[in-house]
C-alpha cells in the first residue's frame, strides 16, 4: 500500500470555496471550515494583490508558490493607505512594523525617528521598531503605495484603508474529518509548514477530540525557532519533543508517527526522535483536525503547503520518504 | 452576528469588561486605544504646529459572533459615530 493510499486526509493549497478549504483526499468530510469575519487580501498567482471575501481561504503566492495563508487579526493604523500625505498615529510602546511598496520613502518622527526607503514599485519594504507611547508622525516622500503600520513585530498581508483605520480579522481553520477519518490507535500527522515570523506565541495544528485533553500537535513554540511535537492522552503528556530549527520561517516537512509505545519524529528526511514508551488513545477518540489546540486556543498562523493524516504508523523508510525534500 | 463599537473610560476598564466575559465568548475584540479625531499639523521638519485632537475614551470594536446585541453590562458603553474612525476590511 502506498503512502497515498494510507492517507485519510491530504490538504494542499488548491481547491477552496466560501467557508471551505477543500482537501484533495478524504471526501467532503475532510474539508476544513474557514471563518474570518472580515475580508482580506492575498498575492495571487500573477503576483497582484487582490481582495478575498469574508470566510474565504487564502492561497497566497507572495513567494511564487501557493501556500495556505493563515494570519492573526491586525489593524492598519494608517487612515489612507494609498494617499501620499502626513499621518498621525497614536501608538503604544510596543513593537510596530511599517511597510509600503514604491521607490519613495516614509520618515517617522514624533515617538520614533527613522526613515524607510523603498526599493521598487513592486517591492515591499518594512521596518520593525518600538516607539515611545504617543503620537507617531509618518511623512511620505516620492512614490509610496500601500502603506501599512501594524502593532506587530512583522508585516502581514496588505490591509487597504480609505478614511479610517481598518482591521483584518484572524483566520480560523477547523473541523476536518470525523471519528471514522482517523485511527486513534496509530497513525501519522504530517505537515509542510513555515511560520510567519519567529515570534513568541504558541501556534498549533493537529488532531484532537474537540478538547485540549486528547490531542496530537505540531506546534511553533513561544521560544524562537522551536518546533514542538506533542501527544496528550486524558490531559497527560505521553510524548513531547522539541526541535530548535535554524529558521522556522522557511518550510519544513514534519511528521509525528504515533502508536502505543512508539513515537517517532522526522523533519526533512531526518529522524529527530524516537520514544519507545507511552500510551495512545482508545479507538474512536480522535475526531477532528484543526489549525489550533483543539479547543480553539492558540490558532496556527503560518504558511501551509500540505497537511495530511495517515491511518498507520509508518516505518523509518516510509517516514524518511514522506519528509524528504 | 453583530459588529458594535464601544468607548470605555480607559484601557483598564476595557480589559476588565473583556476578561469578565470569560474564555468561551465567541467574539473578536479590536482594542483601538484613543482615535485621532483631527489630524495635527506639522512643518517641513516634522515639528508639531498644531497637536492632533484625540477621542476622549478608550475605543474597542467587537464582532460578536453568537449575539445580535450587546451582552449584559456593555450597552452603556456602545457608541454609534457618524463617521467611524475604524472599520473592518
Amino acid at each position: 500500500m502506498s503512502l497515498l493510499d494510507k492517507a485519510t486526509i491530504i490538504t494542499t493549497p488548491t481547491a477552496h470555496s466560501n467557508g471551505k478549504l477543500h482537501s484533495i483526499k478524504g471526501g467532503a468530510v475532510a474539508d476544513f471550515d474557514v471563518v474570518r469575519g472580515s475580508a482580506a487580501t492575498r498575492v495571487n498567482a500573477e503576483g497582484l494583490i487582490e481582495s478575498v471575501a469574508i470566510n474565504t481561504p487564502r492561497i497566497d503566492y507572495t513567494t511564487g508558490e501557493g501556500v495556505i495563508l493563515t494570519e492573526p487579526q491586525s489593524t492598519n493604523l494608517i487612515v489612507n493607505s494609498e494617499l501620499n500625505n502626513v499621518e498621525n498615529i497614536l501608538v503604544s510602546a510596543v513593537s510596530h512594523t511599517i511597510s509600503f511598496y514604491g521607490t519613495g520613502s516614509i520618515t517617522l518622527s514624533g515617538t520614533h525617528s527613522a526613515t524607510l526607503v523603498g526599493t521598487g514599485a513592486s517591492d515591499r519594504v518594512s521596518l520593525t521598531f518600538t516607539p515611545t507611547a504617543g503620537t507617531l508622525i509618518c511623512t511620505d516622500s516620492g512614490s509610496v503605495d500601500k502603506k501599512q503600520v501594524e502593532e506587530l513585530s512583522y508585516s502581514t498581508s496588505y490591509i487597504p484603508t480609505s478614511g479610517a483605520i481598518t482591521t483584518r480579522l484572524g483566520d480560523v481553520v477547523t473541523g476536518a474529518g470525523d471519528v471514522n477519518t482517523f485511527n486513534s490507535t496509530e497513525g501519522v500527522l504530517y505537515a509542510e509548514i513555515a511560520s510567519l515570523t519567529q515570534d513568541d506565541t504558541y501556534r498549533l495544528m493537529g488532531l484532537n477530540d474537540g478538547s485540549a485533553q486528547n490531542r496530537i500537535n505540531i506546534t511553533y513554540n513561544n521560544e524562537t525557532n522551536e518546533l514542538v511535537f506533542y501527544c496528550s492522552v486524558n490531559n497527560l503528556s505521553e510524548f513531547l519533543f522539541t526541535k530548535t530549527l535554524a529558521d522556522t520561517t522557511t518550510f519544513h516537512k514534519c511528521a509525528l508517527s504515533y502508536k502505543s509505545n512508539e513515537f517517532k519524529v522526522y523533519i526533512d528526511g531526518v529522524q529527530e526522535n524516537v520514544q519507545l514508551s507511552g500510551s495512545v488513545y482508545p479507538a474512536n477518540t480522535l475526531d477532528t483536525l484543526d489549525f489550533n489546540l483543539g479547543n480553539g486556543a492558540f490558532p496556527f498562523y503560518g504558511k501551509t503547503k500540505c497537511i495530511a493524516v495517515l491511518k498507520e504508523a509508518l516505518s523509518d523508510e516510509e517516514l524518511t520518504c514522506l519528509t524528504t525534500i | 452576528m453583530i459588529y458594535l463599537r464601544y468607548e470605555f473610560n480607559d484601557k483598564e476598564q476595557a480589559d476588565t469588561k473583556i476578561e469578565a466575559l470569560g474564555e468561551d465568548v465567541n467574539a473578536a475584540f479590536i482594542r483601538l486605544n484613543k482615535l485621532v479625531m483631527t489630524e495635527g499639523a506639522y512643518d517641513s521638519e516634522g515639528v508639531e504646529i498644531t497637536a492632533p485632537i484625540l477621542s476622549l475614551g478608550y475605543a474597542v470594536d467587537v464582532l460578536w459572533r453568537d449575539l445580535d446585541a450587546s451582552p449584559y453590562g456593555w450597552k452603556t458603553y456602545e457608541v454609534t459615530p457618524t463617521i467611524p474612525k475604524h472599520k473592518l476590511l
